[in-house]
């Protein structure tokens, strides 16, 4: 029996039905045609499906959606605010770090989770905060180089920021 | 190569980019079609059986279920690319576990999967053979297809293949190279090495599973929608196979999430058509990861003996290569066309041989049929072939770096079978690469049970002939222009390089140039996005076609300027004569005022074409034509093996390819990267365990693709090109890169773990226990490293090649050692 369903979904209070059983990776791709994050496995080891749970990178396919009540889930689809990127998404454009792009979605949002709350991450920091997320394409090299850059990014805005 | 350029050659950035990081950009899981079913299929439990019978009332008789099709479908046929081996949905026979025996369809997959486990199916056993080399035996008990030699052959004019060779029955393909005297070659030599190299059957493990579409559109149009690498091919097979007009069918193609080979066929789209035309609904067959582990072409397992006649002074006279490939239970699912062939593609154009004989053989098992990955072979033949180089230098106490520069072809040389090659850097990627890793010196110590080496490994690759390319371009009156291709974008690139030939030819921005592509209905003719081939032929077509254009514009503009058309030039929208600034129009002006152009057709539309026709082989696999091109690469690796747990860590690596020019370094830079990544993955962990034919592991648990932590990053890790050789046919010198960047890996890998550990493994993956059994041999149970002189070398168990019925050497193992360890005068 389909149940009442609050969510928060890229700051917009959302009221939806959904078995209670539902996984949040369905209730946001099927229910609520997010389909920013992909299905890879369904078994919590690739990563593709990665959201934002209160800015914690948290894979979509192993929660389900009631475990999200309460909370703040952003996806890929929040990230950009009135067509201005987010500096993640800026420098996976500038250094390339995106191919066939199944990964793309989880890998920002993975990375945004760790710039968050560490932005002045070690090259090891970001491998560490990324291991959860497989990438087929791209041998990684570029993803790292995108998640220093974007940091290197966000804090000279953040320094921009203090001085204004 | 003076010319300069404003747009290729720039790293610019990825026309995809924006909408794969913004979540935009739709993959085939993303779009759905109103009323869609779900399809899912029941594979056979066993290897090997006879179907007795086939109950589907229960699962008929389930809620939601919409249909259950069996092998006795109307439109159940035979079908395959090279041989009609196989049926869509199995009939009388299983030959391998998962061989489809029926599919639901059901209103929802949970249905559909629901279903699956009331047919009841009555099975009888037959006895099944799983080692490739046990099967190619000519008294081989078990016969996988006993029709094989009264199969429809498809008319493949340029390959030349024999069936059961040597009374071989389970041999649905023989090809072989022959240069020279090859036992003259061994006769004249003063050292002989001989190995066996194996490597496993993997998978391409892309992150996206495949999804399938179809539907039938009101005016009758069977649409297909769904991942692949090659809409109009897979579209003109199953028009062949099902008897469809071409005007009625149409595949479309969203956006792919990796492909990396086993999506060039019709697989399973075959399945999808069969289902959508018995039950006339739109129906999607989607595979999960663990269908993709274990219903998805499989990479193939592969045995390969390489045995090397050598000169004292170093020159490698006589090579000869026995290449069997364990094809699993058909040819038919996944293509087999050129999968023979195409590794010699780089076995061929690199080193220059006296002597030289290729025997490929390809076989039938009763395993999960396979499928082309990433270089179909090249890869697994290097494994062997690069090995070889270091075991030769070592034996000759040459440096392994002089002993490979000194066969390399030179430019404008014949290669093995008899063709000319151009543009030859690979001298300059070996001495890069073994530069950069600094191989002369030795590592610095590691600390505790780690133990360091560094190793290098050099190859050849091929860009394909026979697969011609067609673009459309038309300008429009703002001087914008469409370019119309069908090229899969698989993640490479080939969008981004495409609009920048494009952008190159007009003299445009990038953002005057769309593309449209991803839909037969609109685009030209192409071949298949893979075999290295898209970027060199496509660049060829859309020059032709971009030029094309240019002269429809120069005729109408050169009337208005009263110029000859021949010394009209064209950019950003306006034509004009070099060095007459006066001399000049817009586009614009061509077209009347209310915006038409006074001219047949009403719009500018040029059209290109580019072939490079082979020339069919010989008796002796002998061809003055059967490469485009040919890249090159060398691999050098720094690697850690810990001698107490058997892990093997790749800590630094240089890649270094010579592509031609790179279109966009900073592309190509990725295909590097990537094909590391994949090369880690191939060296180290990935392999499909199967026990009587059942994949053990179909999981990212249990089959591990490397992860961020695997691999060497920054300062470790250098992605190298090197510059562009003058090429008589390649656009601008543009040759390819996609397949290459895995190919020297993993031997540069063998070579790196022979340096740290003094033990050569000879076959993949240097897995923790495979390693922990080369260092610890004698210990362990089922393992007999051959040892002496301090150079161990570590091989597989199974059969030795003299038993092979005579296939490949006439030594044993053992004697192959001794050969290998000491400078003999050929007769041993």
């Amino acid at each position: 029996m389909k149940k009442r369903l609050k969510l928060r979904v890229n700051g917009e209070d959302i009221d939806l039905f959904a078995e209670p059983s539902r996984l949040l990776k369905d209730v946001l791709r099927e229910d609520l045609d997010l389909t920013g994050l992909k299905e890879g496995c369904s078994s919590g080891y690739c990563g593709a499906c990665t959201v934002l749970i209160d800015n914690k990178a948290v894979k979509s396919c192993l929660v389900v959606a009631r475990q999200a009540q309460g909370h703040e889930i952003t996806t890929i689809e929040g990230l950009a605010h009135d067509g201005r990127l987010h500096p993640i998404q800026q420098a996976f454009i500038d250094r390339f770090a995106v191919q066939c792009g199944y990964c793309t979605s989880g890998m920002i949002l993975a990375s945004k989770a760790l710039l968050d709350c560490n932005p002045n991450p070690t090259e090891d920091d970001v491998k560490k905060a990324l291991v959860g997320n497989l990438c087929r394409c791209t041998g990684y090299v570029k993803i790292v180089e995108a998640v220093l850059a974007a940091a290197d990014m966000m804090r000279s805005s953040a320094r921009e920021g203090e001085k204004v | 190569m003076s010319k300069e350029f404003s747009v290729i050659g720039k790293s610019i950035p990825r026309v995809d980019a924006r909408a794969k990081v913004t979540g935009q950009g739709k993959f085939s899981a993303d779009l759905k079609i109103p009323g869609l079913c779900y399809a899912k299929l029941l594979g056979s439990p066993y290897p090997h059986a006879r179907i007795k019978k086939i109950d589907v009332t229960r699962a008929q008789d389930l809620p939601g279920v919409i249909s259950v099709i069996t092998g006795d479908a109307p439109e159940n046929r035979l079908y395959g690319d090279l041989y009609m081996d196989s049926y869509i949905i199995a009939k009388d026979t299983v030959r391998h576990v998962g061989d489809p025996v029926a599919a639901v369809v059901a209103r929802s997959e949970d249905i559909a999967r629901d279903a699956l486990d009331r047919i009841e199916v009555e099975y009888e056993e037959l006895p099944a053979v799983f080692d490739v080399e046990e099967a190619m035996r000519p008294d081989c008990p078990v016969v996988i297809h006993p029709d094989m030699l009264k199969y429809t052959r498809l008319p493949k004019p340029n390959l030349r293949y024999t069936p059961a060779p040597e009374g071989r029955k389970n041999v649905f393909e023989y090809f072989q190279i022959v240069k020279g005297d090859i036992d003259r070659g061994f006769a004249e030599a003063d050292l002989i090495v001989e190995n066996r190299y194996t490597t496993p059957i993997g998978n391409a493990a892309p992150l996206e599973t495949p999804v399938m579409d179809a539907w039938f559109e009101t005016d009758g149009v069977l649409t297909l929608r769904g991942k692949t690498q090659s809409m109009h091919q897979v579209k003109a097979a199953i028009c062949n196979i099902f008897h469809l007009s071409p005007s009625k069918v149409r595949f479309l193609v969203p956006y792919v999430g990796g492909a990396f080979g086993p999506f060039c066929h019709i697989w399973p789209e075959i399945i999808a058509v069969l289902i959508v035309m018995t039950v006339q609904r739109p129906v999607r067959l989607a595979f999960d990861r663990t269908e993709q582990f274990t219903l998805s072409g499989q990479k193939p397992g592969r045995v390969i003996y390489v045995r090397d006649g050598v000169k004292r002074d170093g020159t490698i006279i006589a090579r000869d290569i026995t290449f069997i490939t364990n094809y699993g239970a058909y040819a038919g699912p996944h293509g087999t066309q050129a999968l023979v062939k195409g590794c010699t593609g780089g076995a061929i154009s690199l080193y220059r041989h006296e002597h030289f004989r290729f025997r490929g053989y390809a076989v039938y098992t009763n395993t999960c049929p396979a499928a082309a990955f990433r270089s179909i072979g090249s890869s697994d033949m290097h494994w062997g072939m690069e090995q070889q180089m270091d075991i030769i230098a070592e034996r000759l106490k040459m440096d392994p770096v002089e002993l490979r520069r000194r066969h390399i072809f030179k430019e404008g040389e014949e290669d093995i079978v008899g063709e000319p090659i151009h543009s030859i850097g690979a001298e300059e990627c070996l001495d890069t690469a073994a530069n950069w890793i600094k191989l002369k010196e030795k590592p610095a110590p590691a600390p505790g049970p780690w133990k360091k080496g560094k190793g290098i490994a050099l190859v050849g690759h091929w860009v394909v002939t026979e697969m011609p390319s067609w673009s459309y371009v038309k300008v429009h009156k703002d001087g914008s222009v469409e370019v119309r291709h069908a090229g899969c974008e698989l993640g490479q690139g080939c969008d981004t390089v495409i609009t920048q030939i494009a952008a190159e030819e007009f003299g445009v921005p990038v953002d005057k140039v769309r593309l449209i592509t991803r839909d037969t209905d609109v685009t030209p003719f192409e071949f298949y996005t893979a075999a290295t081939r898209l970027t060199y032929y496509i660049a060829n077509s859309l020059a032709r076609a971009c030029q094309d254009a240019k002269r429809q514009i120069f005729d109408l503009a050169a009337p208005r300027l009263e110029i000859p058309a021949h010394e009209l030039a064209l950019g950003n929208g306006e034509i004009y004569v070099e060095n007459s600034p006066g001399k000049r129009i817009k586009i614009s002006d061509l077209y009347s005022p209310i915006g038409f152009l006074p001219v047949p057709g009403g719009e500018i539309l040029g059209k290109g074409f580019f072939a490079e026709p082979a020339i069919p082989y010989d008796a002796n696999g002998r061809s003055p034509k059967q490469w485009a091109a040919h890249p090159y690469m060398a691999y050098a690796v720094e690697i850690g093996v810990n001698t107490e747990t058997g892990q093997v860590r790749v800590e630094k690596v240089a890649g270094v390819v010579d592509v031609g020019r790179a279109l966009n370094p900073k592309l190509v830079e990725g295909q590097i990267e990537g094909g590391m990544g994949q090369g880690i993955g191939g060296a180290i962990f990935e392999e499909l365990i199967l026990e009587d034919g059942r994949v053990l592991n179909p999981s990212f648990v249990d089959f591990c693709i490397p992860t961020i932590m695997e691999i060497p990053t920054g300062k470790n890790v250098a992605s190298l090109i090197t510059p562009p050789l003058p090429h008589p046919k390649a656009y601008n010198g543009v040759k390819g890169v996609g397949e290459l960047t895995i190919v020297p890996f993993f031997a540069a890998v063998g070579n790196a773990f022979y340096n740290a550990t003094g033990i050569r493994i000879c076959d993949l993956p240097l897995t923790r226990e495979r390693v922990l059994k080369a260092i610890f041999g004698p210990q362990l149970e089922g393992h007999v490293p051959a040892r002496d002189e301090g150079s161990k070398i570590a091989s597989s168990t199974s059969t030795s090649p003299s038993e092979q019925a005579n296939i490949t050497v006439s030594m044993p193992l053992s004697s192959i050692l001794k050969a290998n360890n000491a400078i003999t005068n050929g007769d041993g």
